[in-house]
């Protein structure tokens, strides 16, 4: 037999046949489903972190104050200095207080009274008209804590301030959270108005068409849904992060643009980044129960104001939600896959939420929630 | 049975899984399966290794379809795909660094080879299969697939001559092992 011959027989072997068990076919389908969860949380992936990047600029940009976060507005026309001090609240003052007319002009431009309060410390409270120029010297006094009504009210002309880097109170006692809202400021507790200081106030924040809220009704319960990515460490222990959608939603009364409106209906949004490590309790192909905790960062992306007026039609505003929430959780759970690389998953948690300064919710009057999440989550 | 898809019908197989029609995708596994599953065995030693090929190498024709031209034979260009995705696996295991035991082993220069005749070609696929991997890569591509030494030498990065001294060494494996049969 030449070589040819011998090479001849085994070349007849590409024509052979053999039939694969059908095991092969499933298997294929399986690596392509997995191809297909990676290209997907690729995508999710890349989501994930330009948001986590935008969040992490928007947390650190100094223009972040809140305007309108938990709101305690005074209006103009019935403060009466000295009257939100009584016995049992002695942390409660109202700094600054505009007379309406003179307050709101135009888009950009401002106008803002020279102020003096005897009992705070003072604070950078610089108006820029032209140039910068400090606010007069507080002194401090937490004891007498009384307003320079004087001062206060005093005939210095009111000055256009077309651009001002801060007006804030840095106050030595308070309970509730400081903003500004309506050309009325509120500042309270000591940490958040020291954090403000470090702000750049946005000229747009003496707006006219802010919800005042009157009276505070009832929350109804946050909902989230989440698409997330768990990543196996151990038989016991995973890592996990994702995308979370959550909406809420609360009811008030109160004014907008001088009217009145008693039922009004405000729904916020959010988009956040949740981490969590994960151990598993019980595992099986099919189910896994477990206890996880971790750190969720987000972001609002809609505070929706719906007025119900009395002639049956529906009014809606948009605020802007500045800033960031962070939070810290843990719970259980339980998570259903479908398959090797797909599941569904159920997590009641408990989870408390910072004071990011965020517009007023269930979040920012009760930190410490409970609630559960319910989404899709991918297997690595 | 004709594996064979006629080239108008084998056009309209690959646009529907162009389409991501997954009964297409069937079709053309049900097609191609079964003359690809000795390719991967005669490169990859075992059955369950050579399935494992056999499953990338779907996945990676299924992604590779849009780039089929259409020029020359489409079995042809996917045996290729197979070939490529066999050597990958290889690769991995690096099996031309493999120590390959040939002591022993001695040419009979137009010996008895009558055995050869009576094999199937299950028991030729278990031979091949046999050989020690860097010969059996060699002898594959050059014997069945039709490479020459110099592809041979670029596919796995070694020069011709080691090339054709794997392919001699492995026909000399070969005709022991069917001498040692046919007694």
């Amino acid at each position: 037999m030449t070589e040819k011959e011998f090479d001849d027989i085994f070349r007849s072997l590409e024509g052979y046949t053999e039939t694969p068990s059908e095991d092969t076919w499933k298997g294929i389908e399986k690596k392509m489903a997995r191809r297909r969860n990676f290209v997907l949380l690729k995508w999710v992936g890349t989501v994930g972190a330009a948001a986590a990047l935008t969040l992490g600029l928007l947390l650190t940009n100094p223009s972040g104050v809140q305007e309108h976060s938990g709101i305690k507005v005074i209006p103009a026309e019935e403060y009466v200095p000295g009257n939100e001090f009584s016995p049992g609240e002695p942390s409660r003052p109202t700094a600054a207080i505009a007379k309406p007319e003179t307050w709101i002009c135009s888009p950009g431009i401002s106008y803002l009274p020279e102020l003096k309060i005897r009992g705070a410390r003072r604070t950078a409270a610089t108006f820029r008209d032209g140039q910068d120029k400090e606010a007069p010297a507080l002194k401090e006094k937490t004891e007498d804590f009384k307003w320079d009504d004087d001062r206060f009210f005093d005939n210095t002309p009111y000055r256009e301030a077309k651009e001002y880097s801060a007006a804030v109170l840095d106050m030595s006692t308070t309970t509730h959270a400081g903003t500004f809202a309506n050309g009325i400021v509120s500042p309270s507790e000591i940490r958040h108005i020291k954090k403000m200081n470090a702000f750049k106030v946005d000229p747009g924040i003496n707006k006219r068409d802010t919800v005042i809220e009157r009276k505070s009704g009832s929350y109804s319960v946050p909902v989230s849904l989440g698409v997330g990515a768990k990543i196996r460490l151990s038989d016991k222990f995973d890592i996990g992060i994702g995308v979370n959608y959550t909406v809420m939603s609360r009811k008030l009364a109160g004014e907008f643009n001088g009217n009145y409106y008693s039922e009004i209906r405000n729904i916020q949004q959010y988009i956040g980044i949740p981490v969590n490590i994960y151990y598993n309790v019980i595992k099986s192909d099919r189910v896994s129960v477990y206890i996880q905790a971790g750190g969720t960062v987000e972001r609002g992306i809609g505070d929706l104001y719906k007025m119900n007026s009395a002639n049956g039609s529906v009014l809606t505003h948009n605020e802007t939600i500045k800033g960031v929430q962070l939070s810290v959780g843990a719970g259980i759970g339980i998570e259903y896959w479908f398959n090797d690389f797909t599941g569904i998953f159920f997590d009641p948690t408990i989870r408390y939420y910072f004071d990011n300064y965020q517009a007023k919710s269930i979040r920012t009057d009760q930190p410490l929630q409970t609630g559960f999440e319910l989404g899709v989550r991918f297997r690595l | 049975m004709e594996l064979s898809v006629p080239r108008p019908e084998e056009q309209r197989l690959i646009n529907r899984c162009l389409a991501r029609d997954k009964r297409a995708y069937r079709e053309l596994f049900e097609a191609y399966a079964p003359k690809m599953l000795p390719l991967c065995i005669r490169y990859m030693k075992n059955r369950d290794d050579a399935e494992d090929v056999l499953q990338d190498g779907f996945i990676t024709l299924f992604n590779q379809l849009g780039n089929f031209e259409g020029r020359g034979s489409f079995e042809g260009w996917v045996r290729r795909i197979f070939v490529t995705t066999a050597l990958m696996h290889l690769r991995k295991k690096d099996p031309l660094k493999i120590s390959d035991d040939i002591t022993g082993i001695r040419f009979i220069d137009n010996g008895d080879t009558s055995a050869i005749e009576k094999m199937s070609h299950k028991e030729l696929l278990e031979l091949v299969a046999g050989l020690p991997s860097g010969f059996r890569i060699v002898f594959n591509l050059y014997v069945i697939e039709g490479y020459s030494h110099k592809e041979i030498g670029e596919m796995l990065g070694i020069s011709e001559n080691t090339s054709r001294s794997q392919l001699s060494r492995a026909r000399l494996w070969l005709q022991d092992k069917i001498r040692k049969t046919g007694k």
